[in-house]
């Protein structure tokens, strides 16, 4: 086996098992952790098939920010104090996801096949900087803005006076 | 570098956007210091971008910044709409934050970067900047509208504002999407060439992208039936927000209408008319007939502008050059008269708020003849009672509508126009010819801000109704780039 055939089964079994955790465990906190390892390893195997751009961008945005904000979240509501949560949807659940595997398993085994993947760059991050700082400047300054704003926005309707 | 050119553009914008920063560095500097001088810095900064747009006036028209906007003379009048709109907002708010606590400095760096959104809006010529510049604009609106946190109306418009604002943030999205995989471009001018003759676009994708784009923009403009919103967040926010969402949001959002559909899309004319003219006749007639039950001026106000809307789209579908010029117009006087008539509510007090309910008008004539005569004016004007400008404005829009051969939309706006006179003329007639209540003395505001800005908004009206010929020439020459 090729290095990095034998790469994508280890990333791929970790990124498994940490989601496997993350919805089997019955404590808040750990189940935050465990989505945190799941995004990771997504991430490095979008990087492992030449995706790098999405690779780094999952986990400056799943990881960095959607994670941290569950963290504080859980900090927030005082489930920290007792973090053991469980409810009877189990089975509900279970079911949910299993069709949506079976659907999202049909639908790539019908539009990829017996294709073979190839670990190469598509796109380079390099190409994507320089069309975001060149054609796109514009919009990538008019979305700092609006940022700015939703700040503003944020603190002066959460602010307590 | 071709696409760092023609940034000057953006001069307008920049000034906007500097004064909001620079006012929330003083604020961070200086935090216990409020007052006038804060809406001062905001009206320097909107009119530093007004004379910067002006110079664009003069010059040829360009596409800039790898065409994610255009420099022309439709952009320049666009502009001046909305900073007018702007301005005036601006000189309303010191009293009416003052009197309740909350003239802060972050209000007017919200309210300079909303115009910002307004503006780029405005000169957007691809569909991602135009969904950038609406939801900049939007956010710092749905803050806006709840910034009197602690009354419970306030807080309602700010949330249904924004639930329904995020909703149809996402039918333009959607559009967006389509009309990428129908044409494989954003770009509005290459959007244009590649759905005329040789030009390779799917047009069952690019109809269906159209239709969204319009619920899209049709919910910021407020066109029934996307206008669920208007009555709350306009009954609810603080009035000088209303007055400036009336005037503002409106004119930006029928500016990026008529460049998509005018403008990118003319070849599928045949195809968004139809259904465009059902909304117009369903805006003007239903939103004339649900005013004339209202009892909440605000909220009857609010109907006014939903209708008037129609009355803009009417202009939209006559898709010619004397439409764009009537749309243009009719936004003008539109602005003035509307936020005049806001202006007015915030001018009657009634104790430490303001009049809104019509009973409280009753005798108001009487007691504060030149107020309410005032008042009539901008609701005359409203109505489009002649000679007014608010009557030239429909006149036009009735014009281009009739030339492009659709006469019948403009019977029925001028039937609908009937109805809605009645309600316009109905508060008239109960500040003049009802008897005032014993004891009630009929304070008004004695802010000169809102005073200059009445004074703005009457001269306008009174300009285009005295020289209609002259706001109509220039209008016309302000066709969009590429028109």
């Amino acid at each position: 086996m090729a290095l990095p055939t034998i790469a994508f089964w280890i990333l791929a079994a970790f990124t498994a098992v940490s989601t496997l955790f993350t919805v089997l465990t019955r404590n808040v906190v750990h189940s935050a952790l465990g989505l945190a390892a799941s995004l990771i390893g997504a991430a490095a195997l979008f990087i492992l098939f030449g995706a790098q751009f999405v690779g780094l961008a999952q986990i400056l945005i799943y990881v960095g920010a959607v994670v941290i904000l569950f963290m504080f979240g859980i900090m927030l509501t005082g489930t920290a104090v007792r973090p053991v949560v469980d409810n009877d949807q189990r089975p509900a659940a279970a079911l949910v996801a299993l069709a949506v595997f079976l659907v999202l398993a049909a639908g790539i085994v019908s539009s990829f096949g017996t294709k073979k993947v190839r670990f190469q760059v598509a796109f380079p991050t390099v190409q994507l900087g320089h069309q975001l700082f060149t054609t796109w400047v514009l919009p990538f300054e008019a979305v700092s803005i609006l940022l700015l704003a939703a700040l503003v926005g944020a603190i002066v309707l959460a602010r307590r006076d | 570098m071709p696409v760092v050119q023609h940034w000057t553009v953006l001069l307008p914008e920049l000034a906007l956007v500097g004064g909001a920063i620079f006012l929330l560095l003083i604020d961070a500097a200086k935090p216990s210091q409020r007052g006038p001088h804060l809406a001062f810095i905001t009206l320097v900064a909107v009119v530093t971008s007004g004379v910067l747009a002006f110079f664009q006036w003069s010059h040829p028209t360009t596409s800039a910044l790898g065409g994610m906007v255009v420099g022309d003379k439709f952009g320049v009048f666009a502009r001046f709409i909305i900073l007018g709109a702007g301005f005036l907002a601006t000189l309303t708010a010191p009293a009416y934050l003052h009197r309740r606590g909350l003239d802060r400095a972050e209000f007017y760096a919200l309210l300079l970067l909303s115009t910002a959104g307004m503006t780029l809006l405005a000169v957007s010529s691809d569909l991602v900047m135009v969904f950038i510049t609406i939801e900049l604009l939007s956010l710092a609106l749905y803050v806006m509208a709840g910034f009197e946190r602690g009354r419970l109306e306030s807080q309602e418009a700010s949330m249904k504002y924004f639930l329904l604002g995020a909703f149809a943030s996402a039918f333009l999205l959607y559009g967006i999407a389509f009309v990428f995989g129908g044409t494989g471009t954003t770009n509005l001018l290459r959007i244009r060439a590649e759905t005329s003759l040789g030009g390779v676009a799917d047009f069952r994708l690019v109809g269906l992208a159209v239709a969204l784009l319009a619920v899209g923009l049709g919910f910021k403009a407020a066109m029934v039936p996307f206008h669920m919103w208007t009555p709350d967040a306009y009954q609810g926010a603080p009035t000088p927000v209303t007055a400036f969402m009336a005037g503002g949001t409106k004119a930006a959002a029928f500016a990026a209408l008529l460049r998509v559909l005018v403008l990118s899309v003319p070849e599928l004319r045949w195809d968004w008319q139809g259904p465009l003219a059902a909304l117009t006749v369903l805006t003007v007639v239903f939103a004339s007939i649900i005013a004339v039950s209202q009892t909440d001026v605000k909220r009857m106000l609010a109907y006014s502008s939903i209708s008037h809307a129609g009355f803009v789209a009417i202009a939209v579908v006559a898709a010619s050059r004397s439409g764009i010029a009537a749309a243009l117009v009719y936004l003008l006087v539109y602005t003035a008269m509307t936020i005049g008539a806001f202006g007015c509510v915030m001018l009657f007090r009634d104790g430490d708020g303001e009049r809104v309910h019509l009973a409280k008008y009753s005798g108001l004539g009487v007691r504060r003849p030149a107020a309410a005569a005032l008042f009539a004016f901008f609701l005359f004007s409203l109505a489009g009672i002649p000679p007014t400008g608010g009557f030239w404005a429909k006149w036009y829009v009735f014009f281009a509508a009739i030339r492009s051969h659709h006469a019948w939309l403009a019977i029925v706006a001028v039937g609908a126009s009937v109805i809605a006179a009645f309600f316009y003329v109905r508060v008239a007639v109960v500040m003049f010819m009802q008897e005032p209540p014993e004891g009630d003395e009929m304070e008004l505001d004695s802010s000169v801000g809102l005073k200059i800005a009445l004074a703005l908004c009457l001269l306008v009206v009174v300009a285009v109704g005295v020289a209609p010929g002259f706001f109509l020439h220039l209008a016309e020459k302000a066709l969009p780039f590429g028109g």
